[in-house]
């Protein structure tokens, strides 16, 4: 059953970065989500799971206010999206980014700080300051001045979160931020990712590959147009979960759950 | 106020500068088809705006252009939001049928108003009648009427760009980022819309419909063949339009010939030089890189095989053995091994070629390099 709340106190209250409320997104007609209902917790890394075209994109893109929902609602930290550009930072995917377009690495960078500034205003040394030490986490300082058509997959994912990481918000939403990096990249952007949770940063990425999940984060939500389910990653990764979303073979899940049982064991 | 010749080459190269402005951006954001949309959509309004002018400088001219320029690429984003067209083959409908109905009002209606001018002024302009319309204050001549009409369509252009640098930036990368930072992307491309419409109309009088596009597109995709950088990248448009302009005229003027048909030419040339001889992009420097990269592969695989292969070494069959097994010719084994033995990589010891540490090192270095090895 849906859970309703009679108002936005109510959401602060429960401490919740994110609610999406009965949301349907269409398009010519055709819904890519459908009616979705969620909470996400503050500080949870959160992985958005389902096959292509089950409307994860869309979810995120609504979430970051780039999607009008043709019903429902986006609240972030209780605020309509509109009302909340501070507050959250969005990933988006690698290839819906223009790389050809004439700019360095840097000021790809520093672009995270834009929606700090006012019109006419330009970035500030302190602004400077702090694109050059999320380019320093990301480990792509020595690249700086590189042009942004010259880097790799991997950087390319790596300077996107470094962008974000400028913005200093709260929620970071991430669509596929690891998909076809290098492994320097994979492993420099899940270690960005626990930091941000050690902060109590709300993360929510949309991933792929199912044997990593359980080791990197907290929640899952099983999306295919509909939220098929959604809570902690050992409770959502079941068979019956799987093939409702994925119609996948219970071999899978099973070589999953062993991993999961694995890494549980070498944690202990 | 100036010489004839000085003023033409003033509002020539105004305009070819006003269409830069726009043109950096379209073509940074891969939009080329509205640089085209928009000044075959603009035909419509200028065709109806003469016939109630008689003149190729009119502000009416300007306006009317102008609305049927942003006319046109509203309809072709407007379609392609509600069939599966591609914008390009959207464009060439939506332009032509504007340009064709200009036509015919032109023909059939416009130019019975006045002599001053017919069709291939329109298409291909004339810019030496720019300089017949005077503008007077008091009786005082001050300028011709284009002068003044393109230098304040430059201007308008040049503060939009000042104001909306930001977001013309964020825009043209990531245009999701933008919407997440609430940053409207109807505004921008509105806003370059509207640049694009303005320089397009303000510029057919020197111009002509078919010419602006290059105006606008090439000193732009000139530009990026030699610089990565926004800002340089519409400092350096600008000054290919200038030098284009200056020396376009001056070839056109004493010859006789079309004035801005040099100008276009000329920028055809400068980019076709871009394209073959840019100092970083230019194909030419392409290409000795790749066959620099390609020689170097050769003696990475060479110094491969002989790190991790047993194969005869002996100094008097390596080459034909090498050429056999790689499918090369003898003589580019041998001018690889004797290069890799001149640099010391390879070394000739008791009638056997064996790999140096350096060689080992050097290859090691670049199979670990090597995405696909991880």
């Amino acid at each position: 059953m849906i859970r309703t709340y009679s108002s936005q106190e109510h959401i602060e209250q429960l401490n919740i970065a994110v609610k999406v409320e009965n949301v349907t997104v269409e398009y010519k007609g055709k819904p890519n989500l459908f009616n979705v209902n969620m909470e996400v917790p503050c500080g949870v890394l959160l992985a958005v799971l389902g096959p292509n075209n089950s409307g994860k994109t869309t979810l995120l893109k609504t979430m970051a206010g780039i999607e009008k929902p043709t019903a429902g609602n986006v609240y972030i930290y209780s605020k309509p999206t509109h009302a909340a550009k501070n507050d959250l930072a969005y990933v988006p995917e690698r290839n819906m980014v223009n790389w050809d377009f004439p700019i360095s690495l840097f000021d790809l960078v520093l672009m995270g700080s834009y929606n700090r500034l006012r019109r006419v205003e330009h970035p500030k040394k302190k602004d400077k300051v702090i694109a050059w030490e999320a380019l320093e986490r990301v480990g792509l300082e020595k690249l700086a001045k590189k042009s942004i058509c010259d880097l790799s997959r991997g950087e390319k994912h790596r300077a996107l979160i470094a962008r974000a990481l400028v913005q200093d918000a709260r929620i970071y939403v991430m669509d596929d931020p690891m998909v076809a990096a290098d492994e320097e990249s994979i492993n420099i952007i899940v270690e960005v990712l626990q930091e941000l949770r050690a902060k109590k940063k709300t993360v929510i990425v949309s991933h792929h590959e199912f044997v990593t999940i359980p080791r990197y984060f907290d929640m899952v939500a099983l999306l295919n147009v509909k939220l098929l389910g959604m809570g902690k990653t050992e409770d959502i990764l079941t068979e019956e979960n799987f093939e409702k979303t994925y119609g996948m073979s219970a071999g899978m899940i099973k070589n999953i759950r062993l991993y999961m049982d694995e890494s549980h064991d070498r944690n202990k | 106020m100036f010489s004839m010749e000085f003023e033409l080459v003033l509002v020539i190269t105004l305009s070819a500068v006003t269409c830069s402005i726009p043109g950096a951006f379209l073509v940074m954001r891969k939009n080329y088809y509205a640089a085209d949309t928009s000044t075959r959509s603009a035909m419509f309004g200028i065709s109806i705006a003469l016939i109630f002018s008689a003149f190729l400088s009119s502000p009416l001219v300007i306006i009317f252009g102008s609305l049927t320029a942003i006319l046109g690429m509203f309809l072709i984003k407007k379609i392609k939001g509600i069939t599966h067209f591609r914008s390009k083959g959207i464009s060439i409908i939506v332009s032509s049928t504007l340009l064709c109905l200009g036509i015919l009002i032109a023909t059939n209606f416009s130019f019975n108003k006045s002599s001053e001018f017919d069709l291939s002024i329109i298409y291909l302009g004339e810019t030496a009648f720019t300089y017949f319309n005077r503008v007077r204050i008091a009786g005082v001549d001050i300028g011709s009427y284009a002068f003044y009409s393109i230098l304040l369509v430059m201007i308008i252009n040049i503060v939009i760009v000042t104001v909306f640098y930001k977001e013309f930036k964020i825009d043209g990368v990531d245009k999701n980022y933008a919407a997440s930072i609430q940053m409207k992307e109807e505004t921008i491309d509105l806003l370059l819309v509207v640049m694009t419409a303005l320089s397009v109309s303000v510029s057919f009088q020197t111009a002509g419909i078919f010419m602006t596009t290059a105006f606008i597109l090439g000193p732009a995709a000139a530009a990026l063949f030699y610089t990565k950088r926004l800002s340089t990248l519409a400092f350096v448009s600008v000054f290919i339009s200038s030098i284009a302009c200056l020396v376009g005229f001056s070839i056109a003027w004493p010859n006789y010939v079309s004035i801005s048909g040099s100008i276009v030419s000329f920028i055809g040339i400068l980019f076709i030089l871009s394209v073959l001889c840019a100092p970083e992009e230019g194909i030419i420097k392409k290409y000795f890189d790749y066959l620099a990269e390609q020689k170097k592969l050769d003696e990475y695989i060479i110094l491969d095989i002989l790190n991790t292969q047993s194969i005869d070494n002996s100094s008097s069959s390596i080459n034909e053995i090498l050429a056999v097994s790689l499918n090369w010719k003898v003589l580019r084994v041998s001018y690889i091994v004797n290069k890799l033995k001149a640099e010391k990589k390879l070394e000739d010891i008791n009638g056997k070629v064996i790999i140096t540490d350096e060689g080992k090192n050097i290859v090691e270095h670049f199979m670990k390099t090597q995405n696909c090895f991880h």
